[in-house]
């Protein structure tokens, strides 16, 4: 198959580059080794959307931040995605974090960072009452805020798909082979001609520079734990709540999630040869996020957690490497993308893009019929009982509750295995419309999940999987025989 | 000997032994809160005896699977075989609470019953 | 669609169908089940083995052949149900009186379903804790599953999930979810309790774990969790008395499943929306004998108000919501003075929380932790009211100490506002 573009991973990055070049009359191909979207970093971090005070003036960071914060709300509402403006706290305990949140300010200003506010401990325990006695002051951050960070990946890709973008999922790159002109990707299942590569492999993007003979990239890969609380808990804070920066990271921070939960954490461990890519929690790490969570949040509960998680930072030294690759033409990098990344992610893509569409020699030629908008699923959860009465009307599947905790109905279940980029297992369905997300994380729902697959999709009740091939839910029948 | 009584949820402590009771042998029970207790340690020392309760598909059924028990117990050195019946064995939709999915279970006099009411599939 | 009865049934679990028939034969009729499933029977439907009803019905029965029973009772009476309806709401809405309660449901088949009433009964049930609730640590493979999610798969689904097998608790849908796993052809190779004593019942050890082999080691729990994508192992450690891991006793266990039996805890959302009062304790609302909650009218009964060792008690305590709340339709039941009741010593929890002292009761109670040899007392103040022996009592079975006529007065003469439920050991 050719190409004009190709670009490697489907992370948010991959993503939202893939929807910005779907704009443009130029052929566009991703390919995702993993069975789904987001299932890198982009699936497992804070999802936190910041607003850009944090990184050093002058870096693509700091560039990219600041612009990709101003651009979730907007598109959040087209692209019909998790996202809440709720602002950010950076809280100072002591005089000497108080000279540092001033810090912060000023360099909020340098990078042009709007609506920024230093408060008084006193405020801040008065807009968030569950923060501690200890908070002197805070840098109240307005523009920052919330995001489920696996449904705006797949926003961005639905999106991209539906204007023209082909996705190839659970396909491993294995070679790169640069031509004359343009490249030859090989798969692990087809072969592709493509006059641009775009990197976007997150921790893997060393390994694909490599294969397209482009520069050195050495990833650091960082672990970060968190805990993930009950939605009866997603009220706890109403802000998302930063400790000041260490020598560790941006500390511990307490933050409801987009899709209504209490989230805590990360810390951060280095990951060094066998260690790299593991997401395993650990007992450590676990008991450190919730010790320093305690710090900012003293009637944190201990209960309440309904799953613990892990993902992996992908970084290269301080800043993002975006750029066409000097060494080979037709490369594009998109490496390193590490915390902004998520914030960045849209900004990023819109450069991103134009370089691509200049390396493959297309012109910056839009299509004269794009589809701007995304109507994504509807949650059943966050409506009136006049839009329920309204949508059961048109279709009595969303009128079957399937997942009680988090309100899904069948309707949501069947219309994600219907969706742009159907992804038939578990997790899949679980990511685009949040069955089996709750308390009590798909004991009662999966069976149910697994059902509407099979109708849906074809596949055997008993062959569908939790992720990827080989993770069957079934490992046989009962000696009775098939069902 | 010393037994769990599994008769009732309350799961009596007993001991039995074998004594000599008017020039009889005899078993004698003691822990019991009821009678039954007594039968079952009795059994537990002689020929253990247990419900089996399984599974099976059903054709045509509006659920997937009937539930099925054996009538009574059964020894419990039988249950392999009590099992291995009762997977080959087949259902037919509609069922109902009782009827009989297999006679004379492996051979050991009990039946092998539904427990679920299964009405046949619509359409 | 809007519809006016006077009691609306959340649940057709055995809970809820306790409380129907008992409502009916109480004389109300204008009364509705309400259940999420697409059958009625609940939980019981995937309970297949043997060992309910031994109380209540005099004989034993499986799961499904008990909620058969009752389901059987709600149709000779004709009492209506909705099922693959869920409720989502319930609000009080005093313009309405006496239909001051408004249950909103959502069904397939009616879309929106406005249900105004006198009464409600909740009976929601319980859930299953799960491995976030522990948080134990390791990987997220697939192949963990609650107790309750491996029994429906395997009993209703017909699909194995695995094929060696370890268990995280001792509660009895891990222990029966043992020997069902074997008798299918599994290798269940230990249960894993963290306590010193067994979650379960007595004979559930005996029949599911001694029977078949299977050890169960005490004061043990799992410290990691092995396997990328496919589970590959767990390790198990012992713990101290403060059941925090030893160091050193760390034992790596191969296998492919790890089902979790480590507690229940009942379903309340819907009550805590509402707004009744609830008993950090049991988890459920706060209750008088009547089984209404802290709201008039709003009644709970089985596993939503406490979790219960048997069935049998469920439908027990059921029958007496139901019953209260035909009477409160009929506004017979008075709004009289009300005791409370605490537990104390070993006494974890007591149900009821209250008691209004008009008619004879059993306050049904649960250990902390085993004691051996004693009785329970039920003081006012320091005047010990009524005593019931015990010659061991354990917390994975409830208890019952009935108040008879005369020591109901023996209590109101004492003029005392609350009644303390503790243990006495000889």
């Amino acid at each position: 198959m050719k190409t004009d573009i190709l670009i490697i991973g489907g992370g948010v990055i991959g993503a939202a580059i893939a929807r910005e070049l779907s704009r443009y009359e130029a052929k566009t191909l991703l390919i995702e080794a993993r069975e789904d979207l987001a299932r890198g970093a982009s699936g497992a971090n804070s999802g936190i959307v910041h607003a850009g005070y944090d990184p050093e003036p002058g870096t693509l960071m700091a560039k990219y931040n600041v612009a990709g914060c101003g651009m979730y709300e907007e598109l959040s509402q087209k692209l019909n995605f998790p996202y809440k403006k709720c602002g950010s706290f950076v809280l100072a305990f002591s005089k000497e974090e108080m000279a540092h949140v001033q810090a912060l300010y000023e360099r909020g200003l340098t990078n042009g960072v709007p609506d920024m506010e230093i408060i008084s401990g006193d405020r801040a325990r008065e807009m968030d009452p569950a923060l501690s006695d200890q908070v002197e002051g805070a840098l109240f951050a307005k523009s920052a805020g919330i995001v489920s960070p696996y449904e705006a990946t797949i926003a961005f890709a639905e999106n991209a798909a539906v204007n023209g973008v082909s996705f190839r999922l659970a396909e491993k790159v294995t070679a790169i082979e640069k031509r004359e002109s343009g490249f030859l990707v090989t798969t692990d299942k087809a072969t592709y001609e493509a006059a641009c590569v775009v990197n976007a492999a997150g921790r893997f993007a060393g390994e694909i520079s490599a294969m397209a003979g482009g520069r050195d990239i050495q990833i650091t890969e960082k672990k970060g734990e968190y805990t993930l609380y009950d939605r009866n808990l997603g009220g706890f804070v109403s802000h998302v709540m930063f400790q000041c920066p260490n020598e560790n990271g941006k500390g511990i921070l307490v933050t409801p999630t987009a899709e209504g939960n209490m989230l805590l954490g990360p810390n951060s461990i280095l990951l060094r040869g066998e260690e790299r890519g593991d997401t395993a929690t650990t007992p450590e790490g676990q008991a450190q996020i919730f010790r320093e969570g305690r710090k900012t949040c003293p009637q944190l509960p201990f209960g309440g957690a309904i799953t613990g998680f892990a993902g992996v930072r992908a970084s290269f030294g301080s800043d993002f490497i975006i750029e066409a690759d000097e060494k080979v033409p037709g490369l594009i990098q998109v490496a390193g993308i590490c915390s902004p990344g998520l914030t960045s992610a849209p900004a990023i893509a819109v450069d991103a893009a134009l370089m691509a569409l200049k390396a493959a020699g297309c012109k910056e030629e839009k299509k004269k019929e794009w589809t701007e908008e995304r109507e994504g699923i509807p949650c059943v959860r966050d409506m009136d009982w006049e839009k329920r009465a309204e949508l059961c009307q048109k279709d009595a599947a969303y009128g079957r509750i399937v997942c009680r905790c988090e309100t899904v109905t069948e309707g949501q279940i069947r219309k994600a295995l219907k969706s742009p980029i159907p992804v038939y297992t578990i997790d899949g369905v679980k990511r685009r419309c949040r069955a089996g997300m709750g308390r009590c994380q798909g004991s009662f729902c999966t069976p149910v999940v697994m059902q509407i697959i099979e109708e849906e999709s074809g596949i055997p009740f008993d062959r569908i999987c939790k992720s990827k091939e080989g993770t069957a839910i079934a490992r046989g029948t009962l000696k009775g025989g098939a069902v | 000997m010393e037994y769990t009584c599994i008769l009732c949820p309350r799961g009596c402590h007993l001991t039995a032994e074998k004594v000599m009771e008017e020039g009889k042998k005899t078993i004698k029970v003691s822990g019991n809160f009821c009678p039954r207790g007594i039968r079952y340690a009795t059994e537990e020392m002689t020929m253990p005896m247990r419900t089996v309760t399984t599974s099976l598909y059903v054709e045509g059924g509006d659920m997937k699977m009937v539930s099925m028990k054996t009538a009574a117990p059964v020894p419990k050195e039988r249950i392999p075989q009590v099992l291995e019946a009762a997977a080959k064995a087949q259902a037919k939709a509609p069922l109902k609470v009782g009827d009989a999915i297999l006679k004379n279970v492996a051979e050991t006099g009990t039946d092998l019953i539904a427990t679920r009411n299964v009405a046949a599939a619509r359409g | 669609m809007i519809r006016t009865l006077n009691t609306v049934i959340v649940g057709g679990g055995p809970a809820g169908l306790s409380a129907a028939v008992a409502a009916f034969d109480a004389g109300e009729r204008s009364l509705l089940i309400v259940e999420r499933d697409v059958h009625l029977g609940g939980i019981l439907q995937q309970c297949i083995h043997n060992g309910f009803g031994l109380q209540w019905f005099k004989e034993e029965l499986t799961g499904p052949e008990y909620a058969q029973r009752f389901i059987d009772q709600a149709e000779e009476r004709q009492i209506e149900s909705v099922t693959g309806t869920m409720v989502l709401e319930i609000r009080q809405d005093p313009q309405n009186a006496p239909y001051d309660k408004t249950v909103f449901c959502l069904s397939p088949s009616e879309g929106v379903l406005e249900l105004r009433c006198r009464s409600v009964i909740l009976s929601m049930g319980c859930r299953e804790r799960v491995r976030g609730n522990l948080k134990t640590p390791g990987t997220r493979p697939v192949g963990i599953y609650s107790a309750g999610l491996a029994q429906r798969l395997v009993n209703l689904e017909g699909v194995m999930p695995g094929k060696k097998v370890v268990i995280l608790g001792s509660g009895d849908i891990g222990l029966i979810m043992a020997r069902r796993m074997t008798w299918e052809g599994a290798e269940v190779k230990m249960v894993c309790e963290i306590m010193p004593y067994s979650a379960g019942l007595a004979r559930n050890i005996q029949q599911c774990l001694i029977d078949l082999n299977i050890p169960l080691h005490l004061s043990t729990t799992i410290v990691n969790i092995h396997g990328r994508d496919r589970l590959e192992g767990v390790t198990i450690a012992r713990v101290d008395e403060k059941r925090n891991p030893i160091p050193g006793t760390e034992q790596y266990v191969e296998c492919d499943t790890l089902l979790l039996s480590v507690g229940l805890l009942p379903e309340n959302e819907l009550s805590r929306a509402l707004g009744v009062e609830m008993d950090p304790v049991t988890g459920g609302p706060r209750v008088d004998e009547n089984r209404q909650t802290s709201i008039p009218g709003v009644y709970a009964c089985g596993n939503v108000l406490h979790v219960h060792d048997i069935v049998d008690f469920v439908s027990k305590e059921s029958t007496i919501a139901g019953k209260s709340a035909a009477a409160y339709n009929l506004q017979s039941q008075s709004g009289a003075e009300q005791v409370t009741l605490k537990a104390a010593g070993a006494v974890r929890y007591t149900v009821p929380q209250m008691a209004s002292l008009e008619e004879p009761f059993s306050i049904f109670c649960r250990v902390a932790y085993p004691v051996s040899s004693g009785k329970f007392l039920v003081k006012a103040g320091d005047q010990v009211i009524l005593e019931k022996k015990f010659i061991k009592a354990v917390p994975s079975e409830m208890e019952e100490i009935p108040v008879r006529k005369a020591e109901l007065e023996k209590i109101l003469s004492t003029g005392a506002g609350e009644l303390t439920l503790e243990t006495c050991l000889d």
